[in-house]
């Protein structure tokens, strides 16, 4: 009998028997029984479980309803198609999860070449509200995540996280064993905490955005659902994708096809020929389908066409100056005066003093400017270029610690600098994980930070940081900074002064590099953690790992070529360079499960292999790399008004319809290279590595001390770079040709925007230390709005423009004080904060029938209603650090008779008050909603009465 | 069978007393470190032989067997290392601080109880995801390993990473889950077969309340907790968590469980028989679960010693890589113990990794081709030495030299033979290995080399 002929009776007898459809059989139970007998119910089914899955991934990319619409049924189709090309190792949602973004990014790129672009553009626009921008570039920066993650963590993540299945669900769907889903998913999240955090974002806070986000995940028509099915049936059943669906559908099904055949030669063994003839072979391969299925992508076709933009246009807020030397003459002298004092407030006589500055990196550049006369005066001259480079006045004398004040702006006050006593050395002793003492580790000395040393410790404990520490390098100190372990693993450092916290670095033959912070403190601090980035007291032990090598061999892509100098580093704190074989050796790596080694080189593009496996014991680990060749684009980012070098960084991406795009497997962030890449030097350089083609160059201060500028709303955003921050000081966009190998561009020059400066003070009216404050940017860059305590009353609203009034919050969780406020006008200036007592809500949490339910969770969530956006700084909404979210969303049990009373709501915002049996992270959870409601006055407690929850005992069963 | 094999029904364990039939000899000493430790070094055995069986196990009970190896201020450095370890995030730190205790730890016999609470409590960090709470479970086995049952019991139910581990925190009143009820009985307590699934709902009702509080500590929140009546094991109640756990110690079956227990940690494949399990349950139960007892009653009996016993327990792999480490005095330079752990894991047992909540299933399991092939190349890197960390390969013969040996060849091989196996090899035993040595080429020293590989890759090796 026939399969065809059986269909009908096996699908009889599974209703019969209750269908194992209806019992939810795994992935590849219905994959194998659609290849088995083309049973179409198998295939709707898996239509339908990922229905979401693939329409949340082509909406992401494309943001257009028709073009996802296209890659959503040509993904099916695909599948259809392929089915059996999926691999043992690999999960259908991964499958589905890989295909679909390519095939949605080859959507986008299709449509960015037709004529009718613009007016597509347009209508893009009109379907994303510029309210949602934001979040579209959370989503973005999820996925493009999601997307690098291998697909046996991508996809329990996936079906988790997002689709809110539970563990034992996705372990069914997935056919893996629950314990399997519980440790991958686990490792997902690991992994996407780590690189977001990278990337300055928080995973919990990208979740709670999708999760708002129902546009997202609700998933594809039913309509289309339907027809998707049908086409796919009768495409795997032999007929044209011409004839089942519509041409720009079936286009990206021959691409998904390629590739999919194309994955299929390489895990056939083919790699293991030898790389150059693979290489040859595998470009003549990819060119000649290249040829034939996307002819508009031909490059040679792209470069004879007209350039979509014109070379070098420099975005509307920033325009462009000539190279100048500024108002200021860099080395015009201004003097400064001051006196050194011993630690018992005499004057000291005979200290010297030195000017260290950030751009120093040897200590014999380090001169002496002054040795204290009498009553410990000095006097000499800095330049204006040092003071743009933190320069910093050190104070030094054998019998005391060094003292030093950075030099923010000259006036003619005396600069005091108060040595302090050196009683306290730092004695250290470094032991292996066998507890034996390592001798000959080198300690080095690299930093040396003083401050509010109490506080500082207290963040260390938290696990938090505090960074209002004043800082010099080990440069500007005398002596040596780096010693050497005894035999018995002992060390001494001496000379740093009491109360000092020294940030060092041990390292040495087969050990680890590991960094970490020491105290000049004699007691014992309990609750301080050592280790890798810890922290000690004077008195220490500290255990390092065995190092294991790792070694390997650099390749220039296309040509084969071994590439000399390419810095190879696990992007920490080793790095090491290629030789003239191309062969590198890195060494002071952990020996850890997986490891992170990347490569780059000025002109190619960074590869980072983010999940290199270990290998048993110590032999080097092996890793090679195959680097791309760009065109390196140089140019300079000055002050508009003073021509004065610029700090900041440039980041290049190349827009969606570049056609060289196809020639790299990734553009990494510029941060990811160690070579300085897309970072200003001091005169205000930099160096991009670019594509030929159209291109953009995101150029963002340091300082948010210039006007921003956005994305054009008829620019052409499509993938990759659509996720380009909203907000920039400067959007330049290049278009350089392929014959070339470096290009310089004009100096970028920003325009220096408003600042408000301002003063917080607590309830009493006085000035207010160690508070919190949320606002004062409203730039990207996670540097300007970190959580972190403030060790200055005053503070300074930076790139302040009245079309974007700033909202701020301020508090001060001990103290139980805040302040939330919207400043609209730069006429306020300077602003005086007073801090008030939060308020509080009450209320009682009771059943259905009116019984009093204990131990419910009562939370209160700052409101992310569209119409509160503007009361919310930008890291507050999007909880750039999750810390704000966390601080003020205040939650509680309720008592035993349901009672609860929420402390530290934020009078002027809006909350939500949510209840639950636990921390949510679905929001159907929730047993009770309280919608946008207000806070009492300050100091005040609002009753909210009686809370009905709804009986959710149900929901599990 | 052997007369000693089964001693007289009315006294199972009685005492071992050096006899003509069963000396206090090599092979008994060599069975002991094995059995109840992770073997011994040739001074250590050559103490034992001549102190006799009281004084060997009173040292083995006292926590001080290990005299060699052990450092100064072993103590000290080890909560070095846990401390590092645990803050580390990676596992491999911890599970590196753990075979630091086994290999350079006095007390052998203690660190085999910890893994044996490990099995018994299995629980795993991949799901927990927490090593401080991983660290804090192994030093409460570390604290309570020979204590009353009871006091194992209560505090390894209520240690945080087994609560995370079986999802006590999702288990509320009018919500209940039955992860923890029902493991308590099938795993911990009773055994399968020994209650019913209204037990398990029923105990999961009384469990009600036990979670991990924020800082991550035992919490017990009364309005969490079902206050309601229940009838657990036919006793009908308003029962709480620990009424359930007294409920469950006072069972027979608990003691039986334990006396299982017990003897699949010390005693080999069928040397005991029911009768001797119900006579150490009766035992436990007389003496409220007292393990300590239970082990000490073990140790000391005819039955341990009998020729029956010797050499039919499969050792596992912590036991066969630290064992070996160990008798081969590899202490300074000593190998990684990071790649130790490496090693134990490849070998099957992922410490903290257990595979599921029933544990390592042990015995002829540890034995598979791959395990076989994976325990000899274990032992060649450890006598080569660099690819484990040691700087210098091992020098057989001065091993065998130190101890009074000398340089002779037959003397060398009957010296590892002795060591490792506890045998006297015959002449012909002698020859047939160094034959098959040499026949791998090299030098002299790495034939001898050689030699201890070849012994420690034999069948007789992986038993205990």
């Amino acid at each position: 009998m026939s399969q065809a002929k059986l269909e009908p009776v096996l699908q009889h007898i599974r209703k019969l028997a209750g269908s194992a459809l209806t019992s939810d059989p795994s992935d590849s139970q219905l994959l194998e029984r659609f290849l088995s007998t083309r049973e179409e119910r198998a295939f709707a089914v898996l239509v339908e479980r990922y229905n979401r899955l693939v329409w949340s991934v082509c909406w992401q990319v494309l943001h257009h309803r028709q073009d996802a619409e296209d890659a959503f049924q040509a993904t099916f189709l695909v599948l259809a198609r392929h089915a059996r090309t999926i691999r043992r190792t690999e999960t259908v949602a991964g499958w589905l999860y890989r295909v679909a973004r390519r095939l949605a990014t080859r959507a986008g790129m299709n449509m960015a070449t037709q004529r009718t672009h613009e007016k597509r553009v347009r209508n893009r626009r009109v379907e994303e509200p510029g309210s949602e921008l934001a979040l579209s570039e959370l989503q973005a920066v999820l996925h493009e995540e999601l997307n690098r993650l291998p697909d046996r963590y991508r996809a329990p993540f996936y079906l988790c996280c997002l689709e809110g299945k539970t563990g034992p669900e996705a372990a069914r769907l997935l056919s893996w064993k629950e314990g399997t889903v519980t440790g991958r998913l686990a490792e997902a999240r690991k992994l996407l905490r780590r690189r977001l955090a990278r990337r300055g974002f928080e995973l919990s806070a990208i979740l709670g955005a999708c999760a708002v986000s129902s546009e997202l995940f609700a998933g594809a028509p039913a309509g289309l659902v339907k027809a998707t099915v049908k086409a796919a049936i009768a495409f795997a059943a032999g007929q044209t994708a011409a004839t089942v669906c519509s041409a720009s559908v079936a286009g990206l099904v021959r691409a998904g096809l390629k590739a999919a055949f194309l994955a299929k030669v390489q895990s056939a063994g083919l790699l293991l020929l030898a790389a150059g003839v693979l290489a040859y072979a595998g470009a003549l391969t990819h060119q000649a389908l290249a040829a034939k299925e996307t002819p508009a992508h031909n490059p040679a076709d792209v470069a004879s066409a007209p350039a979509l933009f014109p070379e070098e246009e420099v975005a509307e807020d920033s325009g462009r100056v000539p190279a100048s030397s500024g108002k200021d003459n860099p080395t015009e002298a201004i003097t400064v005066k001051g006196r050194v004092m011993g630690p018992d407030d005499k004057p000291l006589a005979g200290a010297r003093v030195v000017v260290w500055t950030d751009t120093i990196k040897n200590p014999s550049d380090v001169n002496v400017r002054a040795t204290t006369a009498q009553y410990g005066r000095f006097s000499f001259a800095v330049t204006q270029a040092e003071l743009k480079h933190k320069a910093t006045i050190v104070a030094k004398n054998k019998a005391y610690g060094p003292a030093w004040s950075e030099l923010k702006g000259i006036n003619d006050e005396e600069i005091e600098l108060r040595l302090v006593p050196d009683d306290v050395a730092i004695n250290g002793r470094v032991l292996d994980l066998e507890g034996k003492p390592v001798g000959g580790a080198t300690i080095r000395l690299l930093r040396l930070q003083k401050g509010w040393t109490d506080q500082w410790i207290s963040e260390m404990k938290r696990g938090g940081q505090y960074t209002g520490m004043a800082y010099i390098d080990a440069v500007a100190l005398d002596g040596p900074t780096a010693v050497q372990t005894k035999k018995d693993g002992r060390f001494q450092l001496q000379g740093l002064g009491r109360q000092r916290v020294a940030w060092i670095e041990i390292s040495g033959e087969n050990i680890e590099v590991t960094r970490c912070f020491v105290v000049t403190r004699a007691a014992k601090v309990p609750g301080l953690r050592g280790g890798q980035n810890g922290a000690y007291t004077a008195s220490f032990d500290h255990v390092v790992g065995p190092a294991k090598p790792i070694i390997g061999t650099v390749w220039e892509k296309g040509t084969g070529k071994p590439l000399v100098g390419i810095t190879v580093t696990d992007n920490y704190w080793t790095k090491t360079k290629t030789d003239e074989r191309g062969h590198y050796r890195l060494v002071g790596i952990g020996k850890k499960p997986n490891y992170i080694v990347a490569a780059t080189g000025i002109s190619f593009f960074s590869v980072t292999k983010w999940e290199v496996a270990d290998t048993p014991g110590f032999d080097p680990l092996t890793v090679d790399f195959e680097l791309k060749r760009g065109i390196v684009i140089r140019g300079r980012i000055i002050n508009k008004e003073t021509g004065e070098p610029v700090k900041g960084t440039v980041e290049y991406h190349a827009f969606g319809d570049n056609p060289y795009l196809k020639a790299v497997s990734a553009i990494e962030p510029a941060f990811f290279s160690q070579d300085h890449r897309g970072y200003t030097e001091a005169d205000g350089s930099f160096f991009a590595v670019a594509l030929p083609g159209p291109g953009l160059l995101h150029v963002l201060a340091d300082q948010d001390n210039y006007r921003k500028t956005e994305p054009a709303a008829d620019w052409n955003l499509l993938p990759p770079i659509q996720h380009v921050s909203k907000l920039a000081h400067a959007l330049v966009r290049i278009n350089p040709s392929e014959a070339e190998t470096e290009k310089s561009i004009p100096d970028i020059a920003l325009e220096p925007a408003t600042s408000i400066s301002g003063t917080v003070l607590g309830s009493d009216g006085q000035p207010l230390f160690g508070y919190f404050a949320a606002g004062l940017s409203d730039s990207p860059r996670g540097s300007t709005n970190r959580y972190e305590r403030r060790g200055d009353s005053a503070f300074t609203i930076r790139s302040f423009d009245a079309h974007r009034p700033r909202a701020l919050i301020f508090f001060h969780p001990d103290k139980k004080i805040g302040k939330a406020m919207v400043v609209r006008s730069a006429e306020s200036s300077p602003l005086r904060v007073r801090l008030e007592p939060m308020s509080s809500v009450s209320g009682r949490v009771i059943d259905a029938k009116s019984r009093p339910s204990a131990g419910a969770l009562v939370t209160a969530h700052l409101s992310r209603a569209k119409e509160d956006h503007a009361n919310l700084p930008t890291e507050v909404l999007w909880g750039y650090y999750q810390q704000w979210p966390n601080r003020l969303e205040p939650k509680i049990r309720t008592a035993a008779d349901g009672t609860f009373r929420l402390d530290g709501l934020m009078p002027g915002l809006r909350y939500t008050l949510i209840v639950s049996e636990e921390e949510m992270t679905n929001p159907a959870e929730a047993l009770y909603r309280l919608e946008r409601f207000t806070p009492a006055d300050s100091g005040k407690t609002k009753d909210l009465g009686d809370l009905k929850i709804t009986d959710n005992s149900a929901k599990g069963t | 069978m052997n007369d000693d094999a089964r001693p007289s029904a009315d006294n199972l364990w009685s005492p071992y007393v050096s006899e003509p039939e069963a000396p206090w000899n090599l092979r008994r000493v060599v069975h002991l470190h094995r059995r109840a430790g992770f073997a011994a070094t040739w001074s250590e055995i050559q103490r034992d032989l001549k102190d006799g069986p009281k004084a060997s196990i009173d040292r083995l009970l006292a926590g001080k067997a290990h005299t060699e190896g052990v450092p100064d201020k072993f103590a000290d450095t080890a909560d070095l290392l846990a401390t590092t370890a645990a803050s580390s995030y990676d596992a491999g730190r911890l599970k590196a601080w753990w075979v630091y205790r086994m290999l350079f730890g006095p007390d052998p016999l203690t660190e085999r109880l910890v893994l044996m609470w490990h099995n018994h409590f299995a629980t795993s960090n991949i799901k927990v995801e927490d090593l401080p709470a991983m660290h804090r479970q192994n030093q409460c086995f570390r604290a309570l390993a020979r204590a009353p049952f009871g006091e194992v019991l209560n505090a390894a139910v209520r240690d945080p990473a087994l609560l995370k581990w079986l999802d006590a925190p999702a288990n509320l009143k009018g919500h209940p889950n039955e992860n923890l009820g029902r493991e308590l009985m099938e795993l911990f307590t009773l055994g399968i077969g020994r209650y019913t699934e209204t037990d398990v709902k029923e105990a999961a009702r009384a469990l009600t309340g036990w979670a991990v509080s924020e800082n991550g500590a035992f919490e017990e929140t009364p309005a969490r907790h079902d206050d309601g009546e229940k009838i657990v094991l036919g006793r009908k109640g308003t029962w709480k968590g620990e009424d359930l756990i007294k409920i469950l110690l006072e069972h027979p079956a608990t003691a039986e469980r334990l006396s299982f227990r017990l003897c699949e940690f010390l005693m080999g494949e069928g040397s005991v028989d029911l009768a001797a399990l119900t006579e150490l349950a009766d035992g436990l139960r007389r003496r409220n679960l007292d393990i300590g007892w239970g082990v000490e009653t073990i140790l000391r009996s005819r039955l341990f010693f009998s020729h029956a016993n010797i050499g039919m327990r499969v050792l596992g792999p912590a036991e066969y890589v630290i064992g070996t480490a160990r008798a081969l005095e590899l202490f300074d330079p000593p190998p990684s113990t990071l790649v130790l752990a490496e090693w134990i894991a490849r070998l099957g047992q992922d410490l903290f990794y257990p595979p599921n909540v029933g544990g390592w299933p042990g015995g002829r399991s540890w034995l598979t081709t791959r395990s076989l092939i994976g325990r000899a190349n274990y032992a060649a890197l450890l006598v080569e030495g660099a690819r484990v960390g040691r700087p210098v390969p091992m020098d057989s013969v001065a091993l065998a030299e130190l101890h009074g040996v000398g340089k002779d060849r037959d003397a060398v091989v009957d010296f590892y033979a002795k060591l490792i196996l506890g045998i006297e090899p015959s002449a012909e035993w002698i020859d047939r290995l160094v034959q098959a040595a040499r026949g791998k080429g090299g030098s002299e020293a790495e034939t001898f080399r050689n030699v201890v590989v070849l012994i420690l890759a034999m069948p007789e090796a992986q038993l205990a």
